[in-house]
């Protein structure tokens, strides 16, 4: 190793959410000088307005900084800051790869939860080296030496050099650094062997096309060289190479291991830039791609619609644009009878989905029309054939199929002890399968199951988290498909079925689930000229009815010559309110009621 | 060209009800003399820049009862002078029971105010308490028997339904008893609570949508039964006695608004007055005009109002009328909703006449806002 080797440290900060991540980050980018005051603007990694409004990052970042240490030396230190959920945690594990160390936060009024144990697992898993943190000590109700015994009997690391801290004042930030200069080992990774990098992120540039960043680990790349994308195959020419900095990029001549940075080498297509996987030379590079490379899937669907028929094409010039920078979101053409045109998009959960669609929302201007997400499923007709169906109005009639497979998922639900009879309860309802139970201390359980994957893409985050009062973490990764007795449930409005309500349920839950639903419905369409039905149907079987009786009353009791303007006005607006509906057949259906499937308990 | 309404205002009230968003003022008495003088001032400018033919007079409120009937008449005069109003015109005033006795009601009678319209509201003391009107249900009838001796002949009454905890039983109670007074019109208003009303902040027990129209039905039955047809939503008439100038309103005819805050609509321009009292006079005094709105009307506002409005009669509308007006068929501009609606049932479309079917009155807004 060369003596600028030694003194680079790559690093990420782990932390339950609200625990003061992005906070310390802004704090550790001002200690550096990194940015001159002018520049400096909250919460500078989460640069997305979304992010800054959920306070949660979804794009991991990295960014350089150049610390002079106590011990007179001069460090780089590579800040890669991650997402924190489920949806996206192969990003976060791809980031962590590119680390030696973590800095774990704990809020020294909070102490350890759910998502610093979750975190801080996920970091041991790469071996990184934990730095602890206690954060938030200006506050009144901050125990400092609880929180450190905490972390010593939890976790198992030592706290009692752990720096206390408080990253909205300013308070001992030099400490942090300090400590991850000497706790977080240097880079191993030889220059003189053959480049191989991994990618941790990538995003567009209009300019220069798709930026890969990475974390180098053997070799060094300059300008000109050929590279190889090793799970692709697809090579490239090198036009730029360099730095990460917090207000972009900073171009250098030459990236080498154990350095993390950025490659340009005008890539059209972000799908040729996937995270995890080696880059490397196309002549004389290594043949032994880094570990962890997966290729990722889309596991959640649902259909998206323009509320304005005539924006459609607008919408897929947006997703179009939004899937340059990211390679999880796919989109088809589909074509609904109560909705119709629109996309059938691929997320990789439902955190995933909504960030999209309120992006395509936002910053697109869009008003949307979703239908339920659903899974991929694997239909077996009865002639040989194998279909996968992601949009429920696709499946083969009952007789043709001879049976299905659903995808089923590997969960781990880390919970204190408390919980955990809830927990089994909550995964009983959701067809869960019991696979196994360890004690990681006395008070925390860590929780095995398998699920049926369109049992978790509803709620069950949001079941789990209200069981647990928050405490538990949950995270899956996808494991097989199994055989299992599905039915399409459809649902007839007035007579006529729409097709973007219809979805793909468990023979034994359809009936409690038509019934649901019919009540939601029944909620959510106002009442109109005429009596509507409302039902919920499993092939020409009726399992469920509502009504929404005909409106009785609707008039302005009063109009003479002052009341004119005003009562016009309201009409005018009665007028728009029929706009935002879809009309259904003869009925007029608000655009919520097609994601009211989604709010069942 | 039919002849015109001419509507005045009159914004003073002795106490203001708790369900009342109209542009009027409670307590404000020391205005009175200032404002009729301004009235009249204003009478004088308008009607040299209108000067049309005139058949109808409407003195609303506030409570034009609530001042001295003096300053009513004198009004009226000025307006006669001033104006050119046909000998047949029908004149009406709102009145307050309470507000008035046997003496005041004799001299609008003499003055030529034909037409009384009495805002009676309920027969229940505990509802006219819970609505916050100042007098009682004896009041009323003591008010109703003066007027007869006073010698109106037409007379109307207001009542309100849907009222906070009223039952269906309530309301037939004070249907029968409205009906034994033998007025000649009687309007039926369902309580709209409107935001700014002390009703609004109120938790108030309203009965829900669906015993409102149970209460709308059993109007439109009873009254009918003795001798009331429904000539427009709200109201009813015996034969004969249908309020022509609020006829007007519905009908499209230009009317023109003297007052504060009140509307106009002349030759396809509507324009309203200031709102306030001090307001009123100082710009009459300061301007020479009162209007502070002034809209016109593009041709589809016409049409559409002209629709919406007409729709609000028994009567309807009439093809005839619409192409003779905007020299358009109906069909061409609105042909789809027209459709769609007799379809379901809810137009009804005879002898070149567009009308509500009895099932359209009362849900006529989601009708209605298909046409603007």
């Amino acid at each position: 190793m060369n003596e600028y080797q030694k003194n680079i440290r790559n690093f990420s900060i782990i932390a339950h959410i609200d625990h003061g991540k992005s906070t310390l980050a802004d704090r550790l980018l001002e200690m550096t000088d990194s940015l001159t005051n002018r520049e400096m603007q909250d919460q500078v990694l989460d640069n997305m307005e979304l992010e800054k409004e959920r306070g949660i990052t979804i794009k991991a970042r990295a960014v350089r900084l150049l610390y002079s240490a106590k011990d007179g030396e001069k460090y780089v230190l590579n800040l890669i800051d991650t997402p924190g959920h489920v949806d996206f945690n192969y990003e976060v594990s791809r980031s962590l790869a590119a680390c030696e160390g973590a800095v774990l936060i704990v809020d020294a009024a909070q102490g350890i939860e759910a998502q610093t144990l979750a975190n801080t697992y996920l970091a041991l898993e790469h071996d990184l080296e934990l730095v602890p943190v206690i954060n938030k000590i200006d506050l009144p109700s901050a125990q400092p030496e609880v929180v450190k015994q905490e972390i010593e009997d939890v976790i198992g690391i030592d706290a009692q050099n752990a720096p206390l801290v408080s990253a909205k004042n300013g308070i001992n930030i030099e400490a942090v650094l300090e400590r991850i200069v000497e706790d977080v080992p240097p880079p191993a990774g030889d220059e003189s062997a053959p480049f191989k990098a991994l990618i941790f992120d990538s995003y567009y540039d209009s300019y220069k096309g798709v930026i890969a960043y990475v974390r180098v680990v053997d070799g060094k790349l300059k300008v000109g060289d050929a590279i190889k994308m090793m799970a692709s195959g697809s090579t490239f020419d090198v036009v730029e190479v360099g730095y990460l900095n917090p207000l972009g990029v900073l171009p250098a001549k030459e990236i080498k291991a154990g350095e993390v940075g950025y490659i340009a080498a005008s890539i059209k297509n972000v799908r040729d830039v996937r995270v995890g996987d080696t880059i490397t030379l196309a002549k004389g590079g290594t043949n032994e791609a880094l570990p962890g490379y997966k290729e990722v899937k889309p596991m959640v669907y649902s259909g998206v619609y323009p509320a304005d028929g005539a924006r459609y094409n607008d919408l897929r010039d947006a997703l179009e644009k939004l899937q340059l920078n990211d390679a999880a979101l796919q989109f088809d053409a589909e074509t609904s009878v109560a909705l119709g045109f629109g996309f059938r998009c691929g997320f990789l959960g439902l955190l995933h989905m909504e960030i999209i669609q309120e992006r395509l929302e936002r910053e697109y201007n869009l008003d949307l029309v979703t239908t339920a997400p659903s899974v991929e499923y694997q239909v077996y007709k009865t002639d040989g054939t194998m279909l996968t169906i992601s949009n429920p109005t696709n499946l083969p009639g009952a007789q043709e199929i001879d049976y299905m497979k659903e995808p089923i998922v590997g969960a781990n639900i880390m919970t204190p002890k408390e919980f955990v009879g809830s927990i089994m309860e909550l995964c009983q309802e959701r067809r869960g399968t019991y696979i196994d139970m360890t004690y990681l201390d006395e008070n925390r359980v860590t929780l095995k199951y398998e699920l049926p994957l369109n049992e978790i893409i509803y709620d069950f985050f949001d079941a789990l988290k209200s069981r647990t009062r928050g405490y538990a973490s949950f995270d899956y990764e996808m494991k097989n498909y199994q055989k299992s007795e599905l039915v399409k449930l459809d649902i007839l409005l007035n007579g006529d079925m729409v097709d973007a309500l219809s979805f793909i349920v468990h023979k034994e839950k359809a009936y409690a689930r038509g019934r649901r639903i019919a009540e939601k419905l029944k909620e959510s369409i106002p009442r109109q000229l005429f009596e509507i039905p409302i039902q919920a149907a499993v092939g020409s079987k009726i399992i469920a009815r509502e009504t929404v009786h005909a409106m009785r009353k609707d008039v302005l009791a009063k109009c003479y010559g002052g009341d004119i303007t005003r009562k016009k006005k309201l009409l005018e607006k009665q007028k728009e309110g029929k706009k935002r509906m879809r009309q259904v057949g003869s009925v007029e259906v608000p655009q919520e009621a097609f994601m009211s499937v989604l709010k069942l308990d | 060209m039919e002849n015109s309404g001419l509507y005045i205002h009159i914004p003073f009230c002795k106490s203001k009800c708790l369900y009342c968003d109209f542009n009027s003022y409670a307590k404000s008495e020391s205005w009175i003399e200032p404002y009729f003088s301004a009235l009249c001032e204003e009478i004088k400018i308008q009607a040299k820049k209108y000067p049309k033919r005139y058949d109808t007079i409407y003195f609303g409120g506030g409570t034009p009862s609530a001042v001295d009937p003096d300053y009513i008449c004198e009004t009226l005069s000025v307006l006669k002078e001033c104006f050119e109003i046909e000998s047949d015109a029908e004149i009406t005033i709102e009145c307050n029971p309470k507000t008035i006795g046997f003496e005041g009601l004799c001299a609008l009678s003499e003055a030529g105010i034909n037409r009384l319209s009495i805002g009676l509201q309920s027969t229940s003391d505990d509802c006219l308490k819970t609505l916050g009107r100042i007098h009682s249900f004896e009041d009323f009838g003591d008010c109703f028997q003066n007027a007869r001796r006073a010698g109106f002949q037409n007379i109307s009454l207001d009542l309100m339904y849907g009222l906070p905890s009223m039952t269906l039983a309530d309301w037939e109670d004070t249907l029968d008893e409205a009906v034994g007074f033998g007025a000649e019109h009687i309007s039926c208003y369902s309580l709209k609570v409107e935001e700014g009303t002390p009703f609004w902040d109120m938790d108030l027990n309203l009965p829900d949508d669906d015993a409102v129209a149970d209460m709308y039905d059993l109007a439109v039955e009873k009254l009918g039964n003795a001798g009331y047809s429904r000539y427009e939503i709200s109201n009813f008439a015996k034969n004969g006695c249908e309020s022509r100038h609020n006829k007007k309103y519905w009908q499209c005819v230009d009317f023109l608004g003297l007052g504060a805050g009140a509307f106009s609509c002349v030759e396809g321009a509507r324009f309203s007055n200031a709102l306030g009292i001090s307001e009123y006079i100082e710009k009459i005094k300061k301007d020479q005009s009162a209007e502070i709105n002034c809209e016109t009307l593009d041709n589809f506002d016409m049409m559409s109002e002209f629709v919406f409005l007409g729709l609000r009669l028994r009567e309807g509308i009439s093809e005839r009328k619409f192409f003779e007006r905007f020299v358009l068929d109906i069909d061409d501009v609105f042909g789809e909703p027209l459709k769609k609606y007799e379809k379901t049932g809810h137009l009804v479309r005879k002898n070149g006449n567009i009308r509500f079917s009895d099932k359209g009155f009362f849900v006529s807004n989601m009708i209605l806002s298909d046409f603007v």
